[in-house]
């Protein structure tokens, strides 16, 4: 980049551009199979989270989102019978959600691919600085985003690292 | 039985873990920061790297980026607190981008730690 300030300036301008084209293009290949980006994103937390945390409660703060968006998210994915609600065995006031088979299909086709295999693409050498690179402006940016807010439930909890 | 690293700025997070690993028969290593997880890790092996991510000193996510990337096949266990302003969501990419095999949120139960321990110690990467 210019030592310059102005043109250092609109280069970093440009990049952050670049990052608005492409996940606009990565955003727009997420409405495929009749889901949406929100509901693809669901798909892979219940595909990764082990079952005591597949729940609404859980899925909403893993992605920092209201219970109301939460909801509708997985309501939608119960819908198309690609996700299914029941009572948890142990303890009949939760309810778990699951990957139905086809659910678990569809993630074979996750647009998120798409996203990878660029990244693959990639000189391997540059993977390490991609993720460092990565981190570094997702950090910062919500760190800009995000308010700090108190949750207004209050649930008993026993569980370590409680601060 | 295996030779876990626990990497923990808060000592009573760090006794508890090391208690709930002792107990189930692991020899643990404590270090309070990266720079000193870096020490142990020259002067001896081990099986597993437990580190929080979010520490004053040396940062979590460094450590983890130093550790995978030096070629052993180290399994590296993330404890985060998630941040304040970050979504647990992009916490975890952010430790898993890094190199960690897995990332456990605090707060968690003791028998959450020790199966995911056991998950990534069956798993077999060996000593480093």
């Amino acid at each position: 980049m210019s030592a310059d300030p102005g043109h250092k300036e609109a280069s970093l301008r440009a990049v952050a551009e670049l990052f608005d084209h492409f996940m606009r293009a990565i955003y727009s290949q997420s409405f495929v199979e009749g889901l949406n980006p929100a509901q693809w994103g669901a798909l892979r937390f219940l595909n990764r989270a082990n079952p005591r945390s597949r729940t609404l409660t859980e899925f909403a703060r893993f992605h920092m989102v209201s219970k109301s968006a939460a909801s509708d998210t997985m309501s939608a994915l119960v819908r198309k019978q690609l996700v299914t609600k029941s009572r948890d065995p142990e303890d009949g006031r939760i309810m778990r959600l699951d990957l139905t088979q086809r659910g678990r299909d569809l993630l074979a086709i996750d647009p998120l691919n798409n996203l990878v295999a660029a990244l693959r693409r990639l000189p391997q050498e540059q993977h390490g600085l991609a993720a460092d690179i990565a981190g570094a402006i997702a950090r910062n940016v919500f760190a800009g985003l995000t308010e700090e807010g108190s949750d207004s439930e209050s649930e008993p909890d026993s569980r370590l690292g409680r601060r | 039985m295996a030779r876990i690293l626990i990497v923990e700025d808060t000592p009573d997070f760090r006794l508890m873990m090391r208690d709930i690993l002792q107990t189930a028969g692991h020899e643990i290593v404590e270090a309070e920061n990266g720079n000193a997880a870096i020490r142990k890790m020259e002067s001896g092996s081990f099986d597993l790297l437990v580190t929080d991510v979010l520490m004053p000193e040396s940062d979590g996510i460094e450590l983890i980026n130093t550790v995978a990337h030096q070629g052993g096949n180290l399994p590296i266990l993330a404890v985060s607190g998630g941040g304040r302003n970050l979504p647990a969501a992009v916490s975890l990419a952010l430790t898993e981008a890094a190199g960690a095999h897995r990332t456990l949120f605090k707060p968690f139960r003791a028998a959450e730690l020790l199966a995911v321990v056991d998950e990534l110690l069956s798993a077999g990467k060996g000593k480093n």
